[in-house]
């Protein structure tokens, strides 16, 4: 008797620390890839993305994000200023299990990458952690594989509806949200000076925890990380993503190049 | 004799044939609105109006519509005392600089400027174009300018009015602002693509709608059609979709009004529309983060400077316009009208409809009903291909088909009816009395074929053959009509019912069409009252009258007749057949031989409740009958025949059925002298009869005689 009761809080409590472990909780962490400077050398710069560490022309990027187990992680980054897919870099959809690495974006087996190829390019990239049963995920995979279609066929206008159908379908889902829930402003210390014009013009800055001190320091310190140890400690430098029990999870992050 | 000839002259017994006809009233009103809706049509398309706008109006009572895209904002400019004198100062071109500038800080993806920056200084104008372009190039927030064609007032031709035109505000991207107004003076539609003196041109909302999608994916011209653009759109089913608007117009899904943001609080939506004050309190916020990320608003004046009438109400910012348009762009719920062609065709499935309805020939209370389901049917499905197929048919005008085609063949019934009803009265009324025909016509049930219990009397003209050889034709049928007349009154008083005449005979019954209790009676005292009227006529005619010849002998016998209409298609009446009639008329041929004035067979005086004076004078075996009759001779003055007569004929005729017919040819023999000339005749009659069979009697006497003549 005494054994079975053990076991029986014993197991509840085991499971309910399994999902609320901090390392299983939805994150992302953004990361400015600089090609290293000094010749020969061979290992790029790698800092997390922060209020004061933002990419150039010639940089690129990667995300690194994870959630629960049995809940699906999305990573899509669009231009801005075309609205189409960023560079043609697919979307990453993938339903997250106990002890999987953190999801990638690009994609690990793409050999794309999310680089800058100018000043002023702008990004919105989305991390968006939606319930294993949530309605919208069926219909979100199905988009990807038709969108993976595309991709293969080289069909660029193809993808770029699959994007936009996509983009629409995630702007429904941010309206039901205010944007200081789940946008991301470090771009308003990185983006192009104001014209006289704005000079007027406040910016706002955005209410996702966004208060310095509440931000990992590495994001305000640039701490510099490496490619082959990322996936060990990307969690240091990570933002959690807000989201309800049960509920989707998103987190926006305009992005401008310097 | 009357009759009732069909077909032959349909229009002059039945009515005009489109009078008998149930199409006729769906054909001509479907000749009618498709001739209305292919020309003259101004008046019923204002119902079509009044009949969408309800559609839209329901739908968003009922908590069906949706909101505007939450993508979709306004931003207002009121002419306030704070902005007049900001455009007293700074000017109006740098004060609108100041605010699509905010607008763009606040995030906005696109920018669609619903005012046009026409007619400022060039050095204006550069401020305005300025800021646009700086806005351009450093953030991802796109620019869409207005455009107006209007007429010049001096050539009357169109012009384009550009914004900026003196600032190179050519280079943004321009949408047409023109807006379709109907002819109720409403504005509900909207052409995504306008003719305009320089080509083709993208409306406001198909411009900003092009601008928030990626430059590939924009609207372009359709290839050798220039005034027609296409997109292409991601189907449910992942196939790509090729979407296209052209410069026809098409009704906007207008879901409610500007002022009222209900829809927009329940999807909590917050801040659809913006004010400038709303906008500068919003930038210099440092807790307010992009508000308008993402979104697609619109710049414009308010309702004061820029109010248009719309269904929803008198002054809707001439945005929401633009704004509806670019949802249904968005959303594919632009709703459009059909063609002529199409309404026609609807108005003539309505007709098929009605005209399939009546002629099933339904009875008015479910003809009433018919057409009640018929119109709420119509109206729904106006409605719901309003709501759900985008489809905004001429459902009103159907509707007022079908309600007139049931006007119409209401009318058609109701003046068929009368004319049937003076047709039936006057067919009918040659054969039934006013009470019978009243009921008749009640319930024409009740001539329809059928078996009952009549009392017959049939008559016949004595020497009638003769007259018609010997005397005059005038007078033969004056002699005639005088009979008819008096025994067709008598008969009718008595609301009995008349069969054909044919030649001097005269036929009528009681019992059919409708059950009488008393029906023997009633053909008695007519039997009775025609005899009596016909002596006193003929006591009083002067010499060479016709009325001396008003001599008839009657029979009545009562039996199972039948009734019904008899006869062709060209040709039929409604009459009285069967056994019955054949054993009356027998009987009344044997009126002479007994020289009585009426005799009544032994079933008929059966069922008097009030049997008049009479004497049974024989037990006969008519021609063509198996059964016997009794035939009982009608005296027409009670008392006229001596008790001892009677008693005599009574035990002579005992004797005679007995098979004494010895005994019987005595007593017989005794009355032949009587003062009554039917006890004579009678008598005389039997006592030849008994006279025979007394020299052979017959082996199997019952007392029945068989009369081998009719």
């Amino acid at each position: 008797m005494t054994m079975r009761f053990f076991l029986f809080c014993l197991v509840p409590l085991l499971a309910a620390g399994g999902v609320s472990s901090e390392d299983e909780k939805a994150a992302v962490a953004l990361f400015v890839v600089q090609p290293s400077a000094e010749s020969g050398k061979e290992e790029e710069t790698i800092t997390p993305y922060g209020p004061a560490v933002s990419p150039g022309a010639g940089d690129s990027m990667i995300a690194l994000a994870d959630s629960e187990p049995g809940t699906a992680l999305l990573l899509v980054a669009y231009d801005r200023t075309t609205g189409e897919l960023f560079g043609a870099l697919p979307p990453v959809l993938e339903e997250r299990k106990e002890g999987a690495p953190p999801v990638r974006f690009p994609q690990r087996t793409s050999d794309q990458a999310w680089e800058f190829k100018r000043a002023g390019q702008a990004v919105d990239f989305y991390a968006v952690v939606f319930p294993g049963d949530d309605e919208n995920l069926e219909i979100i995979r199905e988009m990807l594989d038709w969108l993976q279609d595309a991709v293969d066929e080289d069909d660029v206008e193809t993808m770029n509806l699959h994007g936009l159908a996509l983009k629409n379908r995630l702007g429904r889902l941010l309206r039901e949200r205010s944007t200081g829930d789940y946008l991301v402003r470090y771009d308003r210390e990185s983006g192009p000076e104001e014209s006289e014009a704005k000079a007027a013009v406040t910016r706002g800055t955005t209410r996702v925890d966004d208060d310095p001190g509440n931000l990992p320091l590495s994001l305000l310190g640039g701490k510099e990380r490496r490619l082959d140890t990322l996936d060990e400690t990307w969690r240091d430098d990570a933002r959690p993503i807000p989201r309800e029990e049960g509920d989707i999870g998103v987190l926006l992050y305009p992005v401008v190049a310097r | 004799m009357s009759a009732d000839r069909e077909g032959t002259d349909a229009e002059a017994v039945g009515g005009p044939r489109w009078l008998r006809n149930p199409w006729s009233s769906p054909v001509v009103v479907l000749i009618v609105l498709a001739g209305l809706r292919l020309g003259e049509w101004g008046t019923l398309e204002r119902l079509e109006y009044a009949w969408f706008d309800a559609a839209l109006e329901l739908r968003e009572h009922l908590g069906f519509a949706q909101p505007l895209d939450p993508s979709i904002r306004f931003v207002e400019l009121s002419m306030d005392e704070q902005i007049a004198m900001r455009f007293a100062r700074d000017g109006e071109y740098a004060t609108a600089a100041r605010i699509v500038d905010h607008i763009a800080r606040l995030g906005a993806r696109v920018i669609a400027l619903d005012i046009v920056y026409t007619y400022g200084r060039r050095e204006d104008q550069e401020v305005l174009a300025n800021t646009l372009r700086e806005i351009e190039t450093s953030t991802a927030t796109k620019i869409v300018l207005p455009v107006v064609i209007q007429q010049d007032s001096r050539t009357k031709e169109e012009v384009l009015l550009r914004s900026l035109p003196d600032a190179g505000g050519e280079a943004f991207p321009h949408g047409v602002v023109n807006v379709s107004i109907d002819s109720d003076h409403l504005w509900r539609r909207y052409s995504p693509v306008h003719e305009t003196p320089e080509g083709p041109m993208p409306s406001l909302a198909l411009a900003a709608f092009s601008a928030s999608r990626p430059a590939m994916l924009a609207a372009r011209p359709v290839e050798g059609v220039p005034d027609r653009m296409s997109w292409k759109e991601m189907g449910e089913d992942g196939r790509v979709q090729s979407r296209e608007v052209g410069t026809l117009s098409r009704f906007l899904d207008l879901r409610h009004s500007y002022f009222n943001n209900r829809m927009d609080r329940a999807a909590q939506i917050d801040n659809r529309v913006w004010t400038v004050a709303d906008l500068e309190e919003a930038v210099s916020d440092p807790e307010v983060t992009a508000p308008l990320y993402d979104t697609i608003v619109f710049f414009g004046y308010d309702e004061e400077f820029d109010g248009k009438p719309t269904p929803l109400g008198p002054q809707e910012p001439g945005m929401l316009l633009h704004a509806t348009a670019l949802n249904d762009l968005l959303h594919g719920t632009a709703i459009g009208r059909w063609a002529a062609w199409g309404d026609v065709l609807l108005f003539a499935g309505v007709a098929l409809l009605a005209g399939i309805a009546f002629a099933t020939d339904l009875k008015k209370r479910w003809l009433f009903a018919v057409a009640v389901a018929g119109l709420v049917a119509i109206g729904l499905t106006g409605w719901l291909l309003i709501w759900f197929g985008g489809v905004f048919a001429g459902t009103a005008a159907a509707a007022l088909v079908w309600a007139l085609a049931f006007v119409g063949e209401v009318a058609r019934r109701w003046g068929h009816e009368q004319r049937e009803r003076t047709r039936r009265d006057a067919m009918l009324g040659f054969y039934f009395s006013p009470a019978v025909l009243k009921q008749v016509t009640q319930d024409l049930d009740m001539i329809r074929p059928r078996g009952s219990e009549v009392a017959i009397l049939l008559s016949d003209l004595r020497g009638f053959t003769t007259l018609c050889e010997t005397e005059r034709v005038e007078r033969v049928f004056e002699l005639l009509n005088r009979l008819f007349g008096v025994e067709t009154e008598a008969a009718l008083r008595e609301d009995g019912s008349l069969a054909r005449f044919a030649g001097d005979q005269f036929l009528a019954y009681w019992g059919a069409p409708e059950g009488c209790e008393d029906a023997a009676d009633r053909a008695m005292r007519a039997a009775l009252e025609i005899q009596r009227t016909l002596t006193a006529r003929r006591e009083a005619a002067p010499e060479g009258d016709p009325d001396a010849w008003l001599r008839i002998g009657v029979g009545l016998h009562f039996g199972r007749g039948l009734v019904g209409h008899v006869g062709s298609r060209d040709y039929r009446d409604y009459n009285l057949v069967g056994d019955a009639v054949n054993t009356t008329a027998r009987v009344e041929s044997q009126t002479k031989n007994y020289a009585a004035p009426i005799l009544a067979t032994g079933e008929f005086m059966d069922t008097l409740s009030n049997p008049p004076d009479a004497l049974r004078v024989d037990h006969v075996r008519v021609k063509g009958r198996r059964r016997p009759v009794e035939l009982h001779a009608v005296f027409l003055d009670p008392g006229a025949v001596s008790r001892e007569s009677r008693r005599a004929y009574d035990e002579a005729f005992e004797r005679y059925a007995r098979g004494d017919f010895a005994g019987a040819v005595e007593t017989f023999a005794s009355l032949e002298d009587d003062d009554d000339e039917t006890i004579a005749r009678s008598a005389s009659v039997l006592r030849e009869r008994s006279t025979r069979l007394a020299a052979a009697p017959p082996q199997d006497w019952n007392g029945v005689f068989e009369l081998t003549g009719k």
